[in-house]
């Protein structure tokens, strides 16, 4: 649910892709080698059914400049805060991931590389692309503490 | 600010603006009971179609599930919630005493997409807002069960178009002015009959967020994998949330 809410920064939107991604897991049980961990195999069908959920981007981007009233929509409420939400929306997929995986869900890169597919390496580089996609937002923090 | 530093300043940034969004206790027990679902209908192998069996599969998927997405998330399921005193039980807060989807009659299983016909009817225009009920009727060969809420995808001319959907108590427009809002019930849907799901949305835009045109919805039963496709008479422009009625037996604007 953490992986989804983190990809999909929408309540609905995580709650429909941990089910579809949990059918996906049921059908494909017997499909997962005996030598693959649970949990990275999981998690990859649940950051897989979240790329594959299509949405319109700028949508995305625009529904968040303009608030709505819902509560399952990320509403942060400072603006640094919200520069993060809307950096993780412009962050490609996988980079977003690999910050999910790492710094959301606290994964050591072993496993973020696992879930996201690649190598050791090239996870820590989708990290640091992420962090540096994100500097601005640290900067506002940097600048508050 | 250290590499440490900026990692922890961005883990505690990434706490405070995706928290409020992960599903709560509710979310995860829909889902068991969707893979529960699953488990004791028809995507089974038909040599698990013995009731006991059934059983046996709801619960290993619910276990399995209870280890996907509790366990290896680091995340409860429903046990802080049983905890409450006075605290609403998972899966039934604010539902009749209605037998569950987890464990259905042996032979009647939730509706998916494939075995519905989808219909709009004439949309019903007040005070901005237009509104209308989704018809499903079971074209399929058997009687099957419904419960709680469509997903809505939209369609422009083909191509898909982001709308959001709020639910009774989170939107709206909707309201119990007439005094018939549907609740949640599972209803058992036989051969050719009908149920209703009532939208409603704003035709205003009252925003910089431009509104949609909606040619087509994309309709998934609650439980369903596969969607059904509701052409509509006439473009709708969706300006805001469309907001969705649970599925009833009986249709709400018609009335």
């Amino acid at each position: 649910m953490r992986l989804a809410a983190g990809m999909r920064l929408d309540r609905s939107d995580a709650e429909d892709a941990v089910q579809e991604a949990a059918l996906r897991a049921w059908r494909k049980r017997d499909a997962r080698r005996p030598d693959t961990a649970l949990r990275p195999w999981f998690l990859a069908i649940v950051a897989n059914q979240c790329r594959e959920t299509r949405r319109a981007r700028w949508a995305s981007v625009l529904r968040f400049a303009d608030p709505p009233a819902r509560d399952d929509v990320v509403q942060p409420d400072a603006a640094d805060t919200a520069e993060v939400v809307n950096g993780l929306r412009r962050l490609p997929a996988a980079v977003r991931l690999a910050v999910v995986l790492r710094f959301y869900l606290d994964l050591p890169f072993d496993e973020v590389a696992a879930v996201s597919g690649c190598s050791v390496e090239a996870a820590k580089s989708r990290v640091r692309r992420g962090i540096a996609a994100l500097g601005s937002a640290l900067r506002v923090s940097e600048n508050v503490t | 600010m250290s590499a440490p530093d900026i990692e922890n300043v961005l883990r505690t940034k990434l706490r405070t603006a995706i928290d409020p969004v992960v599903p709560d206790v509710g979310a995860q027990t829909r889902v068991l009971r969707a893979l529960a679902g699953v488990a004791s209908g028809s995507e089974l192998p038909p040599e698990q179609h013995s009731r006991t069996r059934q059983r046996l599969g709801a619960v290993l998927v619910a276990a399995v599930v209870v280890v996907l997405v509790g366990g290896a998330l680091g995340i409860g399921l429903g046990l802080r919630n049983r905890a409450t005193p006075g605290g609403p039980q998972p899966g039934t807060a604010g539902h009749p005493p209605v037998s569950s989807p987890a464990s259905p009659s042996p032979h009647v299983t939730a509706c998916d997409g494939n075995s519905l016909q989808a219909r709009f009817t004439d949309q019903v225009g007040a005070a901005g807002t237009q509104g209308g009920d989704i018809v499903l009727r079971n074209s399929g060969t058997v009687t099957c069960t419904l419960e709680g809420y469509v997903s809505l995808e939209g369609l422009d001319n083909g191509q898909p178009v982001h709308v959001d959907v709020t639910h009774t108590g989170q939107g709206t427009l909707l309201n119990n002015n007439n005094g018939h809002l549907p609740t949640v019930q599972l209803i058992t849907l036989e051969q050719g009959h009908d149920v209703y799901v009532a939208i409603q949305y704003s035709v205003v835009n009252g925003g910089p967020v431009p509104c949609a045109s909606v040619t087509a919805l994309l309709v998934t039963p609650p439980y369903g994998s596969r969607s059904v496709r509701m052409a509509v008479p006439s473009a709708l422009t969706v300006c805001g949330a469309i907001d969705e009625a649970p599925i009833s037996a009986h249709p709400y604007f018609a009335q």
